[in-house]
């Protein structure tokens, strides 16, 4: 069963996936420690920002890989609330091409993992 | 997942990741605005500032908060198009900025890089804000030295208004007025060292009157009043705070607390080194007195010291000046008081001249002037005004030995000067009341005349009199001694004078009376000049007349001819009254009357008659005289009278002149009477005797004239005749009895008479002239008579002549030619009765003409007779050549001959000898 970019038990599902399920899913999706160091950056989001998971993995995701986010909308949501699934419309500029895109923002408290899945809004 | 593009080499991504961690916003869009690429900086800036932009485009991500960057890249060079554009984000808790510079990278391709500048826009506005303090601090800077320009400006100002003024009184009001308010004080006072340097006098407060009024006088040894300590240091005493003032002057804390003064300054007012006065001054608020309000307050100061000394020079020329004029205003007084007393006609009016002038050229309220009897030893009051009746009434005269100050006046010939009311009263005892309360001081002016004091004059004044003044009035003293001295003499000279002049004028009058009346003739004639004569010499009017004749009013006179009439009116209307008491009726019964004056009562008792009344009041007779004129039978009355108002009546002594004008003017009235009455009679005896039918002969045409000289009242003693003898010869004869009047006439009669009974036995010419003078000799009459006789033969024209004395007759041919009949020239008749007197033949031919005359046809004053025989000889040639038809040859040789003045009797008789006819004609019976 493939796991869709909305489901309502997606946080919990991520919680358990390996890097290669990862890979599998069909939007992109970045797995942050708390700290938001890149712990998994899965192949759709590799192949629409043109960069490749090894030059990122242990950066920090906001500051280094997508300094677009590195702001109170994005980043300081993960810090405010450790608890948090939300969606929200943004741009993204993949390849430095304005790319406007859906994100959902998860966390759990009781975790040392966060995510930020990514889907394009006009499709 | 096949649609994912594949993964970049390795360099591009180093490339990717290098633009993806770019810390500076880079967007590129084409000119349309689609935007090409963009960075995540760019958005990460953006996007939470602003919210989710429109990232396809920048022209519509911009489209609000950057409008103008639309249409800036399309057509723009290549290069930066703007650089540090800046958008603000209020959005956040924090104010954010962001700057945007634009760059066109090449034609159609357009970047822009966006990086926040917030600190640096707050670092901008902390440096703009301390920049706003430094200006702040600059502008408080110079507002500090505009303040100063203000003061300076105040200085200028009140600098000015101390320049204007020209009195110390101006200069307090300045400094009252300008000064004070402008400096911000709330009480002021300006004090002067008085005169005797003792004390400082307020002479300008300003402030409420309660907080100046114990501050008026100040003296300058009190110790304990800053005032009077500035006065003696000089030094100016500023207390800059309440604590201040109580610390230096604690007794003066409680004034100070009343008057509300939270700072004083009191300054020195200094000239040449010496305090001329001093400036104080209290303000509400305390004062910083720092360096810049010290050296105000000195300039202002010594602006102040300035204004004073130069008022007072000022105020101290003015005086002089005022000094100057009313000396030069005394001056002027006594000249005009010289002026005016030289004009004085006499004594009386000098005194009243001397009392008036003398009083206003010395500005006295009252004036009294005395007369010194030194014969009575009194000095006697004359005249006053100003003072009080009872004074003056107390005053008859004093005697010069008592010892007021009048008399004091008097015996030292010196002013006397009682300079206040305790003198006065001290001098004239219980008479000072009389005095009246004005009256501050009292001056006896001693009048000086010749060496001696003539009068006093006493000036009451209502001021103090000063020591200049004393002088002029001593002066004016002597112009009015002078004067009246003068005044004396010269009424003695004229009075003198007047008595020459007048007995001058009227000798000449009498004289002009007997004169000009004999010279011409006739009753009315006479009157008339007499009057004439009189008016206005003597009279106003006057009148001749002759109450109780057909005539009464012979002749009237007036001052001015429209009243003439009036005149004559109302002597006819006294004359109808005929009023006992009419004043003609009785001058002319001998009376001689003067009414001096003619008052309303003389009228009334005169007058009764309304009419008449009216009539008087328009003569408006002030003085009257009536006096008789002698004119032997009639008895006339001359009547003369003034009314003009400035006219002196008349006097006794006029009445006697009129009167003695009366009785010349009288006789010569008779005289010309008693001729005219004579000339009538004479008149009327020459008609008589002069033929009244001539020859009327058929070859003789005859002419006669007889002209009377202008003076009628004589009748003459010329006569002529023309008659025909028996023997038909014809005689002719002119004769002239000198002399006039009726003894004239009557003779002349008896010698045309005799000589006419004598001629036709008289054998010739000579026996009948030898014939009537012894004839005539019987006869007591004339001394002298002259006759020509001429016998013409009319058949042959054969003419027989003799003269007794006459002048020669005269032929006048046809042909113009004359012959002289100037042989056989006797004697006149009288006295040479016995003379054998002789004849002599002339010729006269046809148409010639026989001209005998008396001596009045030829003679002129101052001429030769011979120059008259002349002309008479060139008119009879020129008149009668031919002899005009249908005129009187006479007529027309005497109209020719004799002037319009002759004054003598002339007879002319022109007879024509015609040649004999064959008819004889008619001839008168």
């Amino acid at each position: 069963m493939e796991l869709a970019f909305d489901s309502t038990d997606l946080l919990s599902r991520l919680e358990s996936m390996s890097s290669d399920e990862l890979d599998l899913l069909p939007f992109g999706l970045i797995v942050m420690n708390r700290d938001g160091d890149v712990l998994a950056y899965n192949r759709y989001e590799s192949r629409r920002a043109g960069i490749s998971a090894a030059k990122v993995l242990g950066q920090n995701f906001f500051t280094s890989v997508g300094p677009c986010t590195n702001n109170y909308l994005i980043a300081q949501r993960y810090i405010d609330e450790p608890d948090l699934d939300d969606y929200l419309d943004f741009v993204f500029t993949l390849r430095m091409e304005p790319t406007p895109v859906r994100l959902r923002l998860l966390a759990r408290a009781d975790s040392g993992r966060q995510y930020l899945a990514v889907v394009n809004r006009d499709g | 997942m096949a649609d994912l593009p594949p993964l970049p080499d390795d360099q591009t991504q180093s490339l990717l990741k290098f633009l993806y961690v770019c810390p500076i916003g880079l967007l590129s869009y084409r000119d349309d605005g689609a935007i090409e690429h963009v960075n995540p900086e760019a958005v990460n800036l953006l996007t939470p500032a602003f919210g989710m932009l429109d990232y396809q485009n920048v022209y519509a991500a911009f489209a609000h908060l950057w409008p103008e960057l639309e249409g800036l890249a399309v057509g723009a060079p290549i290069g930066r198009l703007v650089e540090d554009h800046r958008i603000r984000s209020t959005t956040g808790p924090q104010d954010r900025w962001f700057s945007l510079s634009v760059v066109r990278v090449a034609e159609g391709s357009n970047m822009m890089v966006v990086t926040e500048v917030t600190a640096m826009v707050v670092a901008e506005e902390r440096l703009a804000e301390s920049l706003a303090t430094v200006q702040a601090f600059e502008q408080d800077r110079a507002s500090a030295a505009s303040a100063l320009a203000r003061s300076r400006q105040l200085l200028a100002d009140l600098t000015g208004e101390l320049s204007r003024v020209a009195s110390v009184a101006e200069v307090a009001e300045v400094v009252g007025h300008s000064c004070v308010p402008a400096l911000g004080a709330h009480v002021g006072g300006l004090y002067l060292l008085s005169p005797d340097g003792e004390r400082l006098l307020m002479i300008e407060g300003s402030g409420a009157d309660e907080l100046i009024d114990p501050w008026r006088s100040i003296p300058v040894g009190s110790g304990d009043l800053p005032v009077a300590r500035v006065a003696r240091t000089r030094e100016p005493d500023l207390l800059p705070t309440a604590q201040a003032i109580a610390a230096a002057w604690p007794h003066l804390d409680a004034e100070r607390a009343r008057q509300g003064t939270a700072a004083w300054a009191t300054l020195p007012l200094v000239e040449a080194e010496q305090v001329v006065g001093v400036l104080a001054l209290a303000f509400p608020e305390p004062q910083p007195f720092d360096d810049e309000q010290r050296a105000f307050l000195a300039l202002l100061c010594d602006r102040v010291t300035e204004a004073i000394s130069r008022a007072r020079l000022f105020e101290r020329e003015r005086l002089e000046h005022a000094r100057w004029e009313q000396a030069e205003r005394r001056t002027r007084s006594v000249y005009e008081l010289t002026a005016a007393l030289a004009d004085a006609p006499d004594a009386e009016s000098t005194w009243l001249t001397v009392l008036h002038e003398v009083g206003r050229a010395a500005g006295s309220v009252s004036t009294a002037l005395f007369d010194v009897d030194h014969e009575q030893g009194l000095l006697r009051y004359k005249h006053q005004y100003g003072l009080r009746q009872s004074f003056a009434d107390a005053w008859e005269s004093f005697d010069l030995g008592s010892d007021l100050p009048v008399i004091e006046a008097v015996k030292t010939a010196s002013i006397v000067v009682l300079h206040d009311r305790d003198e006065m009263r001290r001098r004239v005892g219980d008479r000072w009341r009389g005095f009246g309360g004005a009256i501050q001081a009292w001056v006896c002016l001693p009048l000086m005349g010749d060496g001696a004091v003539t009068g006093v004059i006493c000036l009451g004044f209502d001021r103090t009199l000063d020591a200049d003044e004393e002088i002029f009035m001593s002066l004016l003293g002597r112009q009015a001694g002078l004067a009246l001295e003068r005044a004396k003499l010269r009424e003695i000279e004229h009075a003198a004078h007047e008595r020459e002049r007048r007995s001058r004028a009227r000798a000449e009058i009498l004289s002009s009376v007997t004169g000009q009346l004999s010279e011409i003739e006739g009753t009315v004639e006479r009157a008339e000049r007499l009057v004439r004569l009189l008016v206005p010499r003597v009279a106003d009017f006057a009148s001749v007349e002759l109450p109780g004749t057909d005539h009464p009013i012979v002749a009237v006179a007036h001052r001015h001819p429209d009243l003439v009439a009036v005149l004559r009116e109302l002597r006819e209307r006294h004359r109808l009254a005929e009023d006992e008491a009419c004043s003609v009726a009785r001058a002319a019964a001998g009376e001689r009357q003067l009414i001096s004056v003619i008052t309303a009562e003389i009228r009334s008792e005169f007058i009764t008659n309304p009419e008449t009344a009216a009539i008087f009041a328009r003569l408006a007779p002030t003085s009257h005289i009536a006096v008789p004129l002698p004119m032997g039978h009639t008895a006339g009355a001359l009547l003369v009278g003034l009314s003009e108002p400035d006219r002196r009546p008349y006097t006794p002594d006029d009445l006697d002149f009129i009167a003695e004008i009366g009785a010349r003017a009288g006789v010569l009235l008779g005289n010309a009477q008693v001729m005219e009455a004579e000339h009538s009679i004479a008149n009327r005896l020459q008609d008589a005797l002069l033929p009244i039918r001539l020859l009327d002969h058929p070859q003789i045409v005859l002419h006669t004239t007889y002209r009377a000289g202008g003076d009628q009242l004589r009748v003459g003693g010329d006569w002529y005749d023309a008659f025909q003898l028996p023997n038909g010869l014809i005689t002719f004869v002119v004769g002239d009895v000198v002399g006039r009047g009726i003894d004239a006439a009557t003779f002349m009669g008896r010698l045309s008479n005799g000589l006419a009974a004598l001629a036709p036995k008289a054998g010739s010419t000579a026996e009948l002239l030898t014939e009537l003078a012894r004839f005539s000799a019987n006869y007591a009459g004339p001394d002298f008579a002259t006759v020509f006789v001429a016998v013409l033969d009319p058949t042959d024209g054969t003419l027989r002549y003799s003269s007794a004395g006459h002048p020669p007759g005269l032929i006048v041919l046809s042909d113009g030619t004359t012959r002289w009949l100037n042989e056989a020239t006797g004697p006149p008749l009288f006295g040479f009765s016995t003379y054998r007197r002789t004849e002599a033949e002339a010729v006269m031919p046809p148409d010639s003409n026989l001209i005998l005359y008396s001596d009045g046809l030829i003679e002129r004053r101052g001429e030769s007779i011979a120059v008259g025989l002349e002309r008479l000889e060139q008119v009879a040639q020129q008149l009668l050549n031919p002899p005009p038809a249908a005129r009187n040859c006479a007529d027309l040789l005497a109209d020719t001959m004799i002037g319009a003045d002759n004054d003598d009797d002339a007879v002319l008789l022109c007879a024509l000898f015609l040649a004999q006819r064959e008819s004889n004609g008619l001839r008168a019976s």
